[in-house]
């Protein structure tokens, strides 16, 4: 193998690692929307849809960089 | 037109504390039920994750420059790994302060015409929901502690029941002085009823 090679192998190491950490942030954000849901059905009231916009936005952000993880790296 | 009750209260994200609060239900909340007063931990403590968001946000601006000069010693970083570490640390920071917001958000205290009720949301597998009859209540008492406590007006409320939890704890609440008078008054009223 050439110094090149192994360059090259490692950064794909490194790729695949971060889209990997990326997909589990994205999970993790999944969990807070479902949990918010579940607690909005414990409590209901005006200004929850806030909370619930700001989870949703958090969620579709930690996805979009996923996709833009796999076009930049 | 909305109709707003005698005295009630609008309710905002960041509300603490609320009489009467307005278009509020909860779970299991019976007919003739009406929320009298609403509870959430006081403000001061989303101050320190305040705090951790602020220097989390100009991380990037100061350290991550400094930490690609060092690596770029040895290593070329890729453009794209920093464009999407720079993005990733900003969405983590904001999921980091958002999470404890909404655990802020959620463990809640509420007293009604009824009862007295204690919801915490400790995970999404675990919720701890307890509650006690007003009438129930033999003892209430609230301890401020601190140039803080004392400065923001916060404390915490102990009631002491007759029934199967025989405390109940609201913790750094704001206006604990109120929160025992409207419960006391509540607690009176309620067994006057059913003598």
């Amino acid at each position: 193998m050439t110094v090149e090679q192994v360059s090259v192998f490692g950064w794909m190491i490194i790729k695949t690692l971060s889209i990997v950490g990326l997909s589990l942030y994205a999970i993790y954000a999944g969990i807070i929307v479902r949990q918010e849901q579940l607690m909005s059905k414990v409590l209901a009231e005006s200004t929850e849809s806030v909370v619930r916009m700001l989870a949703l936005v958090h969620l579709i952000a930690s996805l979009a960089i996923i996709v833009l993880a796999f076009i930049l790296l | 037109m909305e109709q707003k009750s005698i005295g009630s209260t609008k309710m905002h994200v960041y509300t603490a504390f609320a009489t009467h609060p307005s278009h509020l239900r909860f779970e299991n909340q019976e007919k003739n039920e009406t929320v009298i007063l609403f509870l959430r931990q006081h403000l001061i403590t989303l101050v320190p994750w305040a705090c951790i968001g602020a220097l989390l946000l100009i991380v990037p601006t100061f350290i991550f420059p400094l930490v690609i000069k060092l690596i770029s010693t040895s290593i070329h970083i890729p453009v794209g790994y920093v464009i999407i570490g720079t993005i990733f640390w900003y969405i983590a920071s904001f999921g980091l302060v958002f999470s404890k917001f909404v655990y802020w958000f959620f463990n809640i205290f509420i007293v009604t015409n009824e009862r007295i009720i204690d919801i915490d949301f400790v995970n999404l597998l675990y919720k701890d929901v307890s509650e006690t009859q007003l009438s129930r209540v033999q003892d209430i008492s609230y301890q401020t502690r601190g140039i803080f406590a004392t400065m923001f007006d916060y404390g915490d409320v102990t009631i002491q029941t007759a029934g199967e939890v025989p405390n109940f704890a609201f913790e750094i609440v704001p206006k604990p002085s109120q929160v025992v008078d409207i419960i006391s008054d509540n607690a009176k009223v309620k067994l006057k009823k059913e003598r």
